[in-house]
């Protein structure tokens, strides 16, 4: 069982119970944390190498968190902008226009091994690749998470309004996909 | 109070019996519930209402943490359909597709991912603290040398190759080239023509470095008359002789 917040940064902040608090915290996150980055850059070692460095710069960050938001929302927000970090580099490096970096991400959704290009699923994941980043991250986090607008605000540091317009037109682009391919 | 009074009427309406009213037939002394706390307190001292450990219950069982996570769960399934009741409305589709990523995650990936994380915080660890082997000030000393000596070796190369370039140029306009060549005998002269190759066309040799433009009308001017003369005579003559033989 995991403890909650409020008693993991208590431990965190007591010099005998720091590396067992972060341990936890580690635990209760990983997991979510891994999904919100794997369903954004697809290849799983870059999904681990990310994560990494998002639990390295909690550490290095954590005493500093004024608790100002909720320690869940100040990790999705780190991972997030790993993620964004990460896609732009990706860009910059790409030699080949944005319609290559596409089809990167769609070849490596094929390559991975269970992939089956008649399932729904599969297709959604090909369709959300569509998307631009940003539509793709309030996408995933609404859709697959099924996050609340008022805890996505505070992520993504965007309107409520905002993000449930651009959720709307997002699944409405990847129903059309599914619906044509 | 009144429930009573509903009920009681309920009664009476329905059995003539019940019309007069009934009391409870049972007692209970006064001080019973003036003492219920104490006598509970009392017996729990004593033991007596610890439950016996030898009842078995029915095997029924409750999922780990079952209710502990309820409270999340539930929020959870209320989430969910507000977000299913939110896609009817403008992609149905949607709704029919599983809400979990279809990727494949390595086997025991986030049992191993702790051990591996583990290694790296302490590394990047605040409390650690480096200290460097090398004495900092001979260390910047050292690579502030290194490049100066770079630089300088980078710079005799350039000023070396072009210096060696000028002085060759020098030396070789400097060379008193007619003195030289009368320095060398005719023998010497015969064999090194006779030895190499050397083509030169009447082209190459009036379009030379050192060639002037030659101006025919300037140069008839420098011919004397009595050369000139002597010159239409041998070539009149010439002509003469090539018509008597035709």
């Amino acid at each position: 069982m995991h403890l909650d917040d409020r008693e993991l940064l208590d431990l965190f902040r007591n010099i005998s119970t720091k590396e067992s608090a972060f341990e936890a915290i580690i635990k209760k996150f990983q997991e979510r944390l891994y999904w919100h980055i794997r369903k954004m850059v697809i290849s799983h070692d870059d999904t681990n190498d990310m994560l990494q460095n998002v639990f390295i710069k909690v550490w290095k960050g954590l005493d500093n968190f004024r608790e100002d938001s909720q320690l869940y929302t100040w990790l999705y927000r780190i991972a997030t902008n790993e993620c964004l970090t990460f896609l732009e580099q990706r860009k910059k490096k790409s030699t080949f226009s944005l319609e290559d970096d596409e089809n990167g991400m769609s070849n490596t959704i094929k390559a991975d091994q269970g992939f089956d290009g008649n399932k729904l699923e599969w297709k959604l994941q090909l369709a959300i690749q569509k998307l631009p980043e940003r539509q793709r991250l309030v996408f995933n986090l609404r859709y697959f998470d099924a996050m609340p607008y008022e805890k996505m605000s505070k992520i993504l540091e965007t309107s409520e309004g905002a993000l449930k317009a651009s959720y709307h037109h997002a699944a409405k682009k990847i129903e059309q996909y599914i619906l044509n391919n | 109070m009144e429930r009573r009074e509903t009920i009681l009427n309920e009664l009476k309406a329905t059995s003539k019996f019940l019309d007069k009213g009934i009391d409870m037939p049972f007692v209970v002394s006064e001080a019973y519930f003036k003492n219920l706390s104490m006598d509970i307190l009392k017996d729990i001292e004593k033991g007596e209402h610890v439950p016996n450990k030898n009842i078995e219950f029915p095997n029924y069982s409750i999922p780990n943490n079952y209710f502990s996570n309820l409270s999340n769960s539930i929020l959870e399934n209320i989430q969910n359909k507000e977000v299913s009741d939110e896609l009817s409305s403008f992609a149905p589709t949607l709704n029919s597709i599983a809400k979990k990523a279809p990727y494949q995650v390595p086997d025991n990936y986030f049992n191993d991912f702790t051990l591996n994380t583990k290694v790296q915080t302490t590394t990047y660890s605040s409390e650690t603290k480096v200290v460097s082997i090398v004495n900092k000030k001979w260390y910047q000393i050292a690579i502030a040398a290194s490049i100066i000596g770079f630089i300088a070796t980078l710079g005799y190369f350039i000023f070396e190759k072009s210096s060696s370039i000028n002085a060759s140029y020098a030396s070789y306009k400097s060379v008193d080239v007619q003195g030289s060549v009368q320095k060398v005998s005719d023998d010497d002269l015969e064999k090194y023509l006779n030895n190499n190759d050397v083509v030169t066309s009447s082209t190459d040799l009036i379009i030379g470095d050192d060639a002037e433009e030659v101006n025919p009308k300037q140069e008839i001017k420098t011919v004397s008359d009595n050369e000139l003369k002597q010159y239409l005579k041998e070539v009149g003559e010439s002509k003469k002789n090539v018509k008597k033989r035709i």
